[in-house]
Parts: structure tokens; sequence; C-alpha cells
């Protein structure tokens, strides 16, 4: 399908019943909601051309955000946030794999190629867990590269490290989707609706089931495959909740094609992605979202805007300012296609404003400089009104060594999630 | 006592800091110079065969008593600490924040294994002491290596530790294998299910394939998929035939929407009909309308006009037009005319002019009323009812068959009931017959005992015990096959004859086409062939690299994995098999003259520049950036995955990168500036003559005498003193002073992937005994495999604790 057709759909013929009521598709919300997302951009940046120049309200924006221009009055840029977890702190190489395990947990990845896997629950699956009944899906991943290579991933780090935004536990990673085919099917079903119901009815029949089973083999087998076991055994009960809660809410349908599967083209793939996380968040189908472009470390080239070198081998610029010019035209690009985003949450009627009113859009990575590898002072953007309570339109600097994890902080405390901290953190980021 | 050191085992232990521990770096970086010998080899022992474990495996035999490790410690190690560490790590000194006066025995020792691992690290790779020290020689090296080795991680075979394979499920491939051998249909499980996580270089370890709520909803969706493919529930359709209107000869124009008849006459098609009956011709169709009346459509059987229709919709819009024909057994011209042509130039509507006739598609349905049997798969499921039992005794019927496929072992009349009562359970719930039978099956397919590769079974307590047959012919047949064992595996088993047939099973499997999904599943692994398929070698500078080129590359080394591994050659071929498989693309590639033909066919390499895997262009193509070669990529592969040598980490926040100035010199230059960092040094100066060696084959694996205009220069020095030439003098380097490293990474890069688990330094003992079986067969690759599947935690299973 073309794409056109598709974009086409985004806006105009999702039919939701009560078509008034944009709250149809959650239960009971009378309120327009506050939704959450996450975007990671991979490697770092040219600073020099990302940072902005000069503070508060008349700040000047850096060459590589350009495309936010006329959009200035619904993000702020926020400076000086940093990610400790994402250094060596004693455990060598393997910053890009760190970064992007840390960027949403906040927490240190145990060095392993394999065995024991541990890190910690990300930022936004803390709050999927206490209000994702809220809506059909408590979460939406979404992503665009394959994951994992052959061979181990960074420097001795297993691949689920870099490959993976969101943790909902501090062993199991949320694989996150890359095929808008598949997401636009989880938000709208197979598009017969007798046969949806039928299949879960099964799918309820068979999941409660296997849990038996799964029940009986654990008696017989060693501690350490119970662990395994018990992996299998939460999964499912997940499952039969979201089956369950799925009931709850009214079917939504949509007269739109289904995107066919993922574009040739990098930037059409994102716009995509970008295209369902609007639409997932305009229909109530979720409140919560992450998209990680590539992954940390991607070696991707950008054939688009006329990039043949991998992006992390330019990132590795070494000073040389041919190398800066494209890490800055590829910065440039990753921004001009949030900024295409943050335009199409604003030009989506919500509750008495918009889309972009009613959102909070963190994006930004986990490396500032991408041949230093460094974790500090990182290139952060915070879009959307948080429905009145963010001070969007500023440029501003948190206290030196505060963890970005403050930042998620403060987001959390606005969705209504009581959490104590979020990986490092060390409290609420005000003045944002 | 003295054993092989096994280098392997320093890797992995290596970065587990929870503090900076800065002395690794100051390690790294007084090694400016050149170390000695740091592949340096114990000289090959020359031992008597001594094949203890083929039988029966022992499951660990290398204990030291304390007392003798104290003893030992006292009287050579203390000494040599003293001798050569005491300056900065005794009596007060602690640099890089090590102070062995804080282990003064076994247990402060065996209390710290990561720093220990760390020292041991250090001092196998000669990266301590600093070359500006007094070096210890050779001999006392290795007394201090194995020594640690046996004091901190010693192996106690009274209680030796739980190390065998964890339960893992099935990974992507396995399952879309394992649902091939069990239901007969073909489903591309890399689109369904999430993409595996790998660990330890492999994607089938146990302990990273997890399952999240995500998997199951897929495993869901997947098992629904194969039994879609598999079964045909409810009455059968009729069959339906398309007829292609290209195949219609005559009057009317082919165009890519279908047959367009411009002017009256008919185009004819000869059908044959097996079976006698009636029929129905659907035939989609459209006109351009014009001239008062609807273009007709005329269908004839045999030459004789059998309905006349009136099309009346226009071409935008095709409507289906039916018509019934009785057929008999034998062939049937069937034509389709048109009969009223119209065209009046003068009409004043421009789109009243022209009459046509536009035929989209045709579908021959019937015979009405026949019975289509059902296919195989189906029928292999929902066997031949007889028609005196209830369904009750059907379904149960259909399941006894079915779950010990599926779960790969015996079923108890216990696990029958219980999946009867889901069957009963749908049943009662509203679903028919077949559709509760689809529903149990599903949950077989979605049971742990489908999902996860052959769970241990009746644990001993307190000590491991051997696997049960079925156990053992699961585990075999996902390792040589990536799927389910066979039939005859399966009957083995159940007779318990498996084990005393074990050697003529693994031959009978390793012949089996099945096995090259293990050729291709571990040699993409281990040599990270699958890479080919996601690298990008920029288009500009290599407009020769295709995908189709990428996928020859792999096949070559592919090819020769197959030929080496199954065709139980000596592994020594990987490194120096003066021949190779290619085709005429890879040929060219090559410059190798006269080879036509895209097949893959068996060539000498005599008086080329290949040799070997190491000069396969898959390998070089694969450690290069997109626009130019990477000599330290290239470096680092050959000593994690042919030397079995992790370079330690660079230091954090290495700062050697800002050199303005890099861009005008040459890679080498640029190199060797970078090895004059002290911080670097170390590791580069392991690597980087090695990926130099390589330098005269290009980004994609094309060879070349000149760069830019100069000659390539791909000599150099091993940090262990030889100098190179090129890459065949690092081949002969590595087949003649390095074989014994090289067969042990192999070794243990096979036992991983066998095993799905890390292999570590409690695995030294079964490593050495498949190593000394290795010798003793002239290092025939059968002796690999057949060795791992007959070493003790391959056979054996943990304990209940």
């Amino acid at each position: 399908m073309q794409r056109r057709t598709f974009l086409k759909g985004v806006g105009a013929t999702v039919l939701i019943p009560q078509m008034e009521s944009l709250g149809a598709a959650s239960a009971g919300a009378s309120k327009t909601p506050l939704r959450m997302a996450f975007v990671y951009a991979p490697n770092g940046v040219n600073l020099d051309k990302w940072r902005p120049s000069g503070l508060g309200k008349n700040y000047t924006l850096g060459e590589s955000l350009k495309p936010l221009e006329n959009l200035r009055d619904t993000f702020q840029v926020i400076g000086g946030l940093d990610l400790n977890t994402a250094k060596a702190n004693g455990d060598g190489a393997g910053d890009h794999a760190r970064a992007n395990a840390s960027f949403l947990t906040g927490c240190q990845a145990r060095k392993t190629s394999g065995a024991d896997i541990r890190l910690g629950i990300s930022v936004d699956q803390i709050a999927a867990q206490q209000i994702g009944h809220l809506t059909r899906l408590p979460s939406l991943e979404l992503s665009t590269d394959r994951p994992r290579r052959s061979g181990r991933c960074d420097s001795g780090y297993s691949c689920a490290y870099q490959f993976n935004l969101s943790w909902r536990s501090e062993s199991t990673p949320m694989p996150a989707e890359r095929n808008p085919r598949a997401v636009f099917e989880k938000l709208f079903g197979s598009g017969n609706s007798k046969d949806d119901a039928k299949r879960r009815a099964r799918h309820k029949s068979v999941l409660d089931f296997v849990l038996e089973d799964a029940r009986r083999m654990q008696k017989s087998i060693s501690t350490s495959d119970r662990a395994k076991l018990d992996e299998y055994m939460t999964s499912v009960r997940e499952v039969e909740k979201r089956i369950a809660r799925y009931e709850n809410f009214d079917e939504l349908s949509t007269q739109q094609q289904k995107p066919t599967g993922i574009p040739r083209s990098y930037r059409e793939h994102i716009r995509m992605m970008y295209d369902l996380m609007v639409l997932a968040f305009r229909t109530d189908s979720t409140r919560i979202s992450t998209f990680m472009l590539a992954h940390d470390g991607s070696n991707r080239s950008f054939p688009d805007i006329g990039i043949s070198r991998g992006h992390h081998s330019i990132s590795h610029h070494k000073g040389n300012s041919e190398a800066l010019k494209q890490i800055a035209k590829i910065d440039h690009f990753y921004i001009e296609e949030y900024a295409r985003f943050l335009k199409q949450l604003k030009n989506t009627p919500d509750g008495n404003g918009n889309l972009l009113d009613n959102t909070m859009i963190a994006y930004g990575s986990g490396i500032g400089d991408g041949n230093k590898h460094s974790h500090n002072d990182l290139p952060v953007i915070l879009a959307g009104g948080g429905q009145g309570t963010l001070k969007p339109g500023r440029h501003t600097r948190a206290e030196q060594g505060t963890p970005l994890t403050n930042l998620y902080l403060a987001m959390l405390d606005r969705m209504n999630v009581k959490a104590r901290r979020v990986g490092d953190s060390t409290g609420i980021l005000s003045n944002i | 006592m003295r054993k092989r050191r096994h280098k392997k085992f320093s890797r992995n232990g290596l970065p587990i800091f929870t503090t900076p521990q800065p002395w690794i770096w100051v390690a790294a970086a007084l090694i400016a110079g050149v170390a000695t010998g740091w592949f340096a080899v114990a000289p090959p022992q020359k031992q008597v065969a001594e094949k203890t474990h083929t039988k029966n495996p022992p499951l660990a035999i290398s204990a030291v008593s304390e007392e003798i490790l104290m003893q030992q410690y006292h009287s050579d190690i203390y000494p040599m600490l003293e001798q050569y560490c005491y300056d900065c790590h005794m009596d007060g000194s602690d640099k890089g924040k090590l102070d062995l006066d804080k282990y003064p025995d076994l247990t402060s020792m065996r209390k710290s294994p990561k720093v220990w691992e760390h020292i041991l690290a250090r001092v196998d790779y000669h990266l301590m002491p600093p070359p500006n020290k007094k070096q210890p020689d050779p001999a006392e090296r290795e007394k201090l290596v194995n020594w640690i080795t046996d004091a901190v991680f010693p192996i106690d075979p009274n209680r030796p530790i739980s190390r065998y394979p964890v339960i893992r499920r099935l990974n992507r491939i396995e399952y879309q294998n394992t649902i091939r051998d069990l239901l007969s249909v073909e489903i591309d499980a890399s689109k369904i299910l999430p993409a595996d996580d790998s660990g330890y270089g492999f994607d089938n370890i146990g302990s990273v394939l997890t399952i999240s709520p995500a998997h199951i909803e897929k495993y869901l969706l997947a098992a629904e998929t194969a039994l879609d493919k598999a079964l045909v529930l409810g009455p059968t359709k009729t069959p339906l035939k398309k007829l292609k209107t290209k195949d219609f000869k005559g009057e009317a124009r082919p165009r890519q929407e279908g047959l367009y008849f411009i002017r009256n006459g008919e185009s004819s098609h000869t059908i044959k009909i097996d079976h006698k009956g009636d029929y129905i011709l659907r035939i989609a169709a459209s006109g351009k309308q014009a001239g008062g009346e609807p273009a007709k459509l005329v269908v004839s059987h045999n030459g004789k006009i059998i309905e006349t229709h009136a099309v009346t919709n226009s071409l935008d819009d095709e409507k289906i037009f039916t018509t019934k024909l009785k057929l008999r057994a034998q062939s049937h011209l069937i034509s389709l005319g048109f009969s009223n042509d119209y065209y009046n130039p003068e009409a004043k509507n421009p789109r009243q002019r022209d009459r046509n006739l536009m035929v989209h598609s045709l579908h021959l349905e019937g015979p009405l009323g026949f019975k289509q049997k059902k296919p195989k798969t189906h029928q292999n499921i929902f066997l031949a009812r007889k028609t005196e039992i209830s369904d009750a005794e059907y379904a149960r019927n259909i399941l006894q068959n079915f779950m010990p496929k599926a779960f790969r072992r015996p079923i108890s009349t216990a696990e029958i009931d219980r999946y009867m009562s889901l069957f009963k359970h749908m049943r009662t719930t509203g679903s028919n017959l077949e559709h509760s039978i689809y529903g149990t099956l599903q949950a077989i397919l979605i049971s742990p005992s489908f999902l996860y590769i052959a769970p241990p079974e009746n644990l001993e307590k307190n000590f491991p015990s051997r696997v049960s047959e079925h156990v053992l012919a699961s585990r075999l047949s996902y390792f040589l096959w990536s799927s389910m064992p066979d039939d005859e595996l399966m009957q083995l088993a159940h007779q318990g004859k498996l084990r005393t047939q074990l050697d003529q099973q693994v031959i009978r499997m390793l012949k089996s086409d099945k096995s090259k999904e293990m050729i291709r599943h571990f040699s993409g692994q281990w040599l990270q062939l699958r890479d080919l398929a996601v690298i990008t070698p920029n288009r500009k500078r290599f407009p020769t690299f295709t995908t189709a080129l990428a996928q020859d590359m792999r096949t070559e080394t592919e090819m020769l994995t197959n030929h080496i591994l199954r065709g139980n050659k000596s592994l020594l071929e990987f490194l120096d098999a003066e021949y190779s498989f290619i085709n005429n693309r890879l040929a060219s590639h090559y410059s190798i003259p006269k080879i036509t033909g895209s097949h893959f066919r068996r060539v000498e390499l005599k008086n080329t520049k290949r040799r070997g895997i190491l000069t396969h262009a898959s390998l070089l193509t694969i450690t290069s950036q997109p626009n130019r070669t990477s000599p330290v990529l290239r470096g680092k592969f050959v000593l994690e995955n042919i030397l079995d040598i992790t370079p330690p980490p660079p230091p954090p926040l290495a700062e050697s990168f800002d050199d303005k100035h890099n861009h005008n010199r040459t890679l080498r230059e640029q190199l060797s500036m970078h090895r004059k960092k002290a911080a670097c040094a170390g590791c580069h100066n392991l690597m980087d003559p090695v990926g130099l060696a390589f330098e005269h084959y290009d980004a994609i694996g094309r060879f070349r005498e000149f760069e830019n205009g100069q000659p390539i220069d791909a000599s150099g020095k091993l940090v262990t003193g030889e100098t190179l030439e090129n890459a065949d003098s690092l081949r002969q380097i590595i087949a003649t002073k390095k074989s014994d490293e090289f067969l042990q990474c192999l070794t243990s890069k096979m036992l991983t992937y066998a095993l799905g688990r890390g292999v570590d330094r409690y695995d030294r003992i079964t490593v050495e005994n498949i190593l000394r079986d290795l010798k003793n067969e002239e290092y025939r690759a059968h002796s690999l495999i057949l060795s791992i599947i007959k070493s003790a935690p391959f056979q054996q299973q943990g304990m209940l604790n």
C-alpha cells in the first residue's frame, strides 16, 4: 500500500463508537487522558550543532534542531541531565549497550553476554503496571531495526541490552514491534470482530490450561530451571489479563487499509511508526509508548540523505570536520521526523485542545558526544504540554549532576503514577 | 599437576566489577613494548590415549587436595609472587588497587574469583608483569597459571557444581523446524515470533531465551498459523480452479488487466477435466459502454454457444457472470466472445463512441457435490475414525497419537486425561468436535512441554544423573538438526537402545540433510556469517557487491564447513584447505578464470591468493567498515573466533581518538600512532598486526596490490615475535604453531552451541577430554562431535535441590 493511503487513514477514517467521546476506547474515562512517550536516538549527537544557545524563552535553536523552529512553543530543551548508569563504573567497554539499556531504566546492566541478565524495570513499565489497565494495551513498544546480529553484542554485553529500551522486570525485556502491520493489528484486531471474540475465548481456555501444565512441570526440575518456568507462567498470566482487559473495551474499527509491511526506506519506516503512535494515543488504545530509532551502536548508513558511512563509525569522529558534518546531518534527519511527529500530534484535536497538549514526549540519546562516549549533559528534549503542567518554549539547564531519571520521575508524577524512584533518580525534576 | 592452559576461561569473568579497578588499565598501558610469547603454547603433550570418558563419563576428575595446593603455594608459588609481583602488589604496595597480601590462603582467594580471574588473564596473556620488569620464564608462567586455575577454581569430584544445560525454549529456527517435522507444514517463524536474544555468541542459549507476554501472544498466533495450514476444518469446499486469461488465444488482446475485446470475435482455451460433473464458470468482466446497448459476452463450449451475458457495468467496476457447464472427463474447448462491437467516431459525447469488452479473470468451480479428500497433513492428525466410537474416544485417539510426538516423550494416561478435560470443556462451551480438537492441539503447542527442549526428568536428590533416552534423543536432534527427533530416534529411546547405538545414530544423523541446519546455524554464528545478510558496503565504492554476492560468500564458507564437519575431514582444513566451493560470481570476485554457471563446485586454489576460511570473502567482508577495511575488527575477529583470545576491553573513555590530523594518514599510520598511546598499545599490539596482515583484501574481500596508488604493506610482527609478510604467513603461523588454540576455540564454540549454555572454567575437564580424543583421532570432525555428545554435561542432568 502507498504510504499516503495509510496516512490519510490516520487522521480521517478511524471509526470510534460514540465518536464524540474520544475516551470511548478506554474504560469509563471521563477526563481527557494524559499520555507519555519516550523516543531514543542512537550514538549521541554533534553537540555543537545540537545545543541551543542562550537560556530561557529567548534562546536560539542549534542547527540540528532547526526543523523544530515552528513548534518552539510546544517543547523545551533540557540540558545538564546525566545517565550515570551508562558509564563503565568498573565494567570496562560497552558504552553503547549500556546507554541503550540504562536510558529508560537508570540501572547498571550486569555485564554478561549470556546467563543472568540483570538490569531493572524501565519508566514506561513502571507506569504500565499501575495505569496500564485503563487502556486496551498497557503500553506500546516500537522500533525500526531487526534486533541483533550474530556474535556477542557490544564488548561482552548480551544483545538483549542493546536492542531493548523497555524492561518489564530486571531480567525480562519487552521486545518492540517493528512491523507497522503487526502494530496496526494490535490496535484494531484482524478486522473480523466475531472471529476475534471466538479466538479470545479459546485463548482464555488454552492459557488457563497450560498454566497447570507448567505448575506440574515445576515440581520436577531444579531451582534454576524453576525460575525459567516462573517467567513462562508470569507471561501466560499477563496475557490472560490482557485478554480479559480487551473485553472491557469497545471494539475499535477502521475503514483504512492495513499497512502491508515494513517500508524499504528508513525515513518512511520511521514515519509510519510515529503515525501509529499518534493513532494509538488518539484512540486511547494506550497512554504509554516507547520508540527506539535503530539502536545504540547502530552502524546504519543513510542513503536517503547521502551518507554512505555507518553511523557508529562516523560517530567516532576524532574531531574530523567532515565526520562532524555528517553526524549533524543525521541528527537533523532524526529531528526532522520528530518534528513531523509533533506536528501531527498538534494537528489532532483532543479534549479541549490538541493531542500534543495532552502528551509528554521525552526525546534523547544515552550518549552525548559519540566520540567520547560521554554520558553527562545529554541531549534531551521534552515536548508536549502535559495538560498544562509543563512549561514548554524554553531552554533550561538542570543543576549539575542531575540524573536523567529525575525527569522521568517528574513525568510519572504527572501521570499519577506513584513511584519512589526510577533507577538512580534522586528526586523529581522541577522547573520543567 | 600440570595441564594444558585453556585461555578460553580467562575471558568470561573479565569485566564484572562494581567498583573501578584502575589496575586493569595500568596493566594494559604498561605493555607498550613487545611482550614475549603471548601465544606461546605448551608443547603438545604426548599422552597415552585414555578414553576413560567415552563409555561412562566421569563427572570431574581434577581435584588436588587443599593441603597439596598450599604446599605448592609455599614452595613454588609464593616465592614467584615475591619475585615478580612484590614491588607493586605486596607489602603495603597496592598498585591498581591490587594488594596480594590480602590473599594469604585459599579461602580468601576463592572469595574473590573475579580478582583472580583478572590476575590469571594478565599473567596468561603476558600482560603482567609489565615488559620493563623482570619476566618469569615460560615454565614458571605456566606453573603459576595452572596453580591459580586449580587453587582458585577447583573442581571437586565429590561435589560437582551443577553445570548442566538449563532448560531452554525453542528458538525461532527450532520452532519452525519442529512445526515442519510435526505437522508437515512450513511456516516462517521469523515473521511471527519475536527475535531471539543471543548469549555467548549463539542464539540457542537457555539463560537468555526468555519468554515475555509478547512471546506467549505470538506463540498463540504461530500455533494457529501452523494448524490452519495443516488442518481443513468443516466440510471441504468444491474444487476451484483459476484459468489464466492469457491462455485464451484469439481475437482479444491480452492486457495486464485481462483480455480486452475491441472487435467482434472470440478467444479460446482447451481445458482438461478429470472428473465428470456439473461445473460453474465464473467470469469477472466489464465493458466500455457506448451506443445504447450493453456489451455482450458470449460463452461457448466446444463451439456451441451456451450463454450470452449482458455486461452492463463499466470498466472500472468488474462484475462476476456465471455459466453452468456439464463436462465429461476429457478435454473441452472453452471460448469467450464479443458479439456487438460498436464504433461511432462522430458521436457527440466522446465517451459514447466506442464499445469494448474486458474479461478480467476466470474460475472454474466443480464438479459440484464432489467430495474432496482432506489433505494428508489433516489426516495425519485427524486419524481415520471408526464409526462405532464416540466423539470423546475419537479425540482420545487423536491425542494419544499426537502428544508423544509433540512432547517428544512418552505420555501417561493421566496426562492424556488432563488434555481430554480441556477438550470436554471446549466441547461443552459451544465448540463443535473439530474446533474442540483444534483448541486442544493449540494448547499442546503452547504447553511448556512443547516449547521447552527436553526438560529434565526424574532428577535425583543431591547428585546429578544421566538423562533419559528420550531427553538424550531431543538433545541430539536439536544439536544436529535444530529440530525434534525423528521416528527412528524416538523408537530407539522407547526401547532403551539409543545409548548402545549412539555412534551409528550420530553418523546417521550427520548423513541426513537435516544436519545442514547445524552447519548453517553453527557457522552462521561462530563465524558470524549471518551478518552478511545485514551488512551494507558503500554502494558507490563497491558497486559489484550485491545481495546475491553476499549470499554466495555465505554459501562458500558454509559449504566448506559442511565439507569438513559432515565429511569428517581434519578440522585443521578450516585453516589451510587448498580448495573451496565457488560459483561464477565468486570466481570473478576472486579473479579465478574459467568458472561458469551459478552453481557451486569444488575448485582447487593452488597458486591463488586464497587458502582456508581466513581468506574467504565472507569473513573479510563482515570484518570491514562500509567504506574501508578495518584491521582492528579483523584482528579482533581472528583473536576471538580462531585463537580463543579475548583482548582486554579498551579503557573507559579512551581519549585517544582526538588527533585532528588523523584523516590525512593511511590506516596503517593512524593505527601505529594509536599504538604509541600507552593506554591503547597493549591490546592493539595484539590485534593490529593480525588485522593488517589482511590488507591485501579490500572491504569486500577482493585481492589488491595497491590502495590509492600505494603498494599495500601487510607486513608486521606479532607480539610473540614472529614476523609476517601477509595473510598467508599469518595462516602458516596459526596452522603450525597455534593449532592447539584453534582447536580449543572451535571446541568451546561447538560445546556452547551443543549445550545451549556458556562454557566456563569449570568445564575445563570436559574440554580437555574432547581435545585429547581429537588428537588421537587426527583432528577428525566426527571425533569432535561425538566427544561432545558423549561428554558429561551433554549426557547428564543436574539434581533436585
